[in-house]
């Protein structure tokens, strides 16, 4: 079967800082993969790589076989890759229920006349109250998005994103400033999305949350990869453990 | 109805158009424009060296306003696509001096002397009298409303706002940031086109100094002053800045320092304007409301 995601020794440069240096790795659909590594790593980089947000500097990212390259972020989403943000980034003036519904339209918005239509219909109501009620958001519909506590925040770009009708998404630190209890139901909520078939691409921080969630994980180190596998492999890594923690000094 | 009140009148709704149209532009879609009453010359001369030059009657001038108003507004657009906020800011004003200096000094364009002599519109040969020109703005300024109306509702309408929220999350939404954008700029431009074409007929003189960036500032007022990003906002806000300077006439050649001062005060107390979103009118009005209601519930 067709790897869904193929990153192909990627490289980002950016004016001579190495972000990113020949990094590779596949996903397969159905799969939770994380990715870890210290600050400055180049996860969120890569992200932004895969989103078309900027040009990469070599290599290729493949999505179903098809190269991203140059089509922007726009297209990118539109194909169905959703992501979510580290500083979450909801559409703070808008109602819940509208900045789900946002997303709903990027089907619309290549067509003048397509986008020229009405956008509350009873169709993209009743979806947009669907994804919400998804993600546990169905009471919070019509306040502004500004209002709710982070942890909502959180699942409302959860639910931007599957508006998207994705295949794939990618989450910039889930649990990031969530409490204990936010956390778990967040993790609860990736592993039902996963459960329905979604492929999840998680950048973590949290090592408990990224150990429980994950069935795979690829470390990245000042741009490199450093190891890929299983969490119980990780774990072990020597290389993993000295980038952490830094090497002990010879005396 | 007396000259001096038709004339006000006329003033009033092409401010009102004016108002709606930049909304469009800074409301809905969130790009700041200091520059606007570029626009409304470029309508105005659009229309009047047509009307002027080659003798087309004003029912095809005003259309060909708004086209050419439109085309430039899209051009126009382009180099602010890439810039944000304050430099937006900056390159919409530098874009409203250089339209105003090609006006007056390129003598296509009539240099100092303006263009002069633009017919006032005729129907079956006879010249519209002022009272009906007053009707036919009406009719626009309702036209406005009703785009405004389609556009706030549509996709189009939901891509602006997103944008206007946040560039980076909307074009991970699939919003494609320089289209919409583009399309804002022309429908804001072409609807600015469409007030210059109905002055410059009004006015049967215009010249370069009419559309400098003071008439930019005025125009923002306007929005500012009655509520950003709200259809009633800038109309309420059109109307009531049109009408203050008629009723205290000493203060005319104060008018934009006044409005000046008042932009300052507004974003220091009351950013949301006059009747905009969650404004202390519009929140006193919804409690006025809603306690009618319950005292009506209460007698029933």
């Amino acid at each position: 079967m067709k790897p869904l995601l193929e990153i192909d020794s990627v490289s980002k440069y950016f004016e001579g800082l190495k972000a990113l240096e020949k990094v590779s790795f596949v996903m397969k659909k159905g799969e939770i993969l994380g990715l870890i590594g210290p600050n400055g790593a180049g996860k969120t980089t890569l992200f932004n790589l895969i989103t078309g947000s900027f040009p990469l500097t070599e290599g290729t990212i493949r999505y179903k076989g098809k190269s991203l390259s140059g089509l922007g972020p726009s297209k990118v989403a539109a194909m169905g890759i959703g992501r979510t943000f580290q500083l979450v980034r909801p559409f703070k003036g808008l109602t819940v229920v509208e900045n789900v519904m946002v997303a709903l339209g990027a089907s619309h918005y290549p067509s003048f006349l397509a986008s020229a239509a009405r956008f509350r219909s009873e169709t993209t109501v009743s979806e947009a109250e669907d994804l919400l009620s998804r993600v546990g958001l169905s009471k919070y519909a019509a306040q502004k998005a500004e209002n709710l506590p982070l942890g909502l925040k959180k699942r409302l770009e959860i639910a931007r994103a599957l508006a998207l009708h994705p295949e794939l998404i990618l989450l910039d630190e889930p649990a990031g400033g969530l409490r204990t209890e936010e956390m778990e139901q967040l993790i609860d909520l990736v592993r039902r999305l996963n459960g329905e078939g979604m492929t999840v691409l998680v950048i973590e921080h949290n090592m408990p949350v990224v150990m429980e969630l994950c069935e795979r994980i690829v470390v990245l180190d000042h741009g490199i990869k450093i190891a890929e596998g299983p969490p119980e492999e990780i774990r072990e890594n020597p290389q993993v453990i000295e980038a952490y923690l830094g090497r002990e000094e010879d005396a | 109805m007396s000259a001096y009140f038709v004339t006000v009148a006329i003033t009033i709704g092409i401010y009102v158009i004016l108002a709606i149209s930049l909304n469009i532009i800074t409301g809905y879609a969130g790009q700041i424009s200091l520059g606007h009453a570029a626009f409304f010359g470029i309508g105005a001369y659009a229309s009047g060296m047509l009307a002027t030059r080659v003798g087309a009657p004003f029912f095809l001038c005003l259309p060909f306003a708004v086209v050419v108003t439109g085309i430039v507004g899209a051009i126009l657009g382009i180099p602010c696509l890439r810039v944000k906020e304050d430099f937006l800011a900056i390159t919409t004003m530098g874009i409203n001096f250089v339209v105003q200096a090609i006006f007056l000094y390129v003598p296509f364009f009539g240099g100092a002397l303006g263009i002069s002599n633009i017919p006032v519109p005729s129907i079956h040969g006879a010249e519209m009298t002022k009272s009906a020109y007053l009707i036919m703005v009406v009719l626009f300024v309702l036209l406005a409303v009703v785009v405004d109306g389609w556009l706030t509702r549509s996709w189009t309408g939901l891509a602006l706002a997103s944008i206007r929220e946040d560039e980076t999350a909307a074009e991970m939404s699939g919003v494609n940031l320089t289209r919409f954008k583009v399309i804002a700029f022309v429908l804001g431009s072409a609807m600015a086109g469409l007030a210059g074409g109905l002055y410059a007929h009004f006015m049967s003189f215009i010249s370069a100094a009419d559309f400098g960036f003071p008439e930019s500032i005025v125009i923002l007022s306007m929005v500012v002053f009655g509520g950003i990003g709200t259809l009633r906002g800038p109309i309420i806000g059109a109307i009531i800045l049109g009408i203050a300077p008629e009723l205290f006439r000493p203060i005319l050649d104060y008018r934009t320092l006044l409005y000046g001062a008042m932009l300052v005060a507004l974003m220091r107390f009351q950013p949301q304007g006059l009747l905009g979103i969650d404004s202390f009118l519009t929140r006193n009005f919804r409690r006025l409301w809603k306690q009618e209601a319950s005292i009506d519930e209460a007698s029933a």
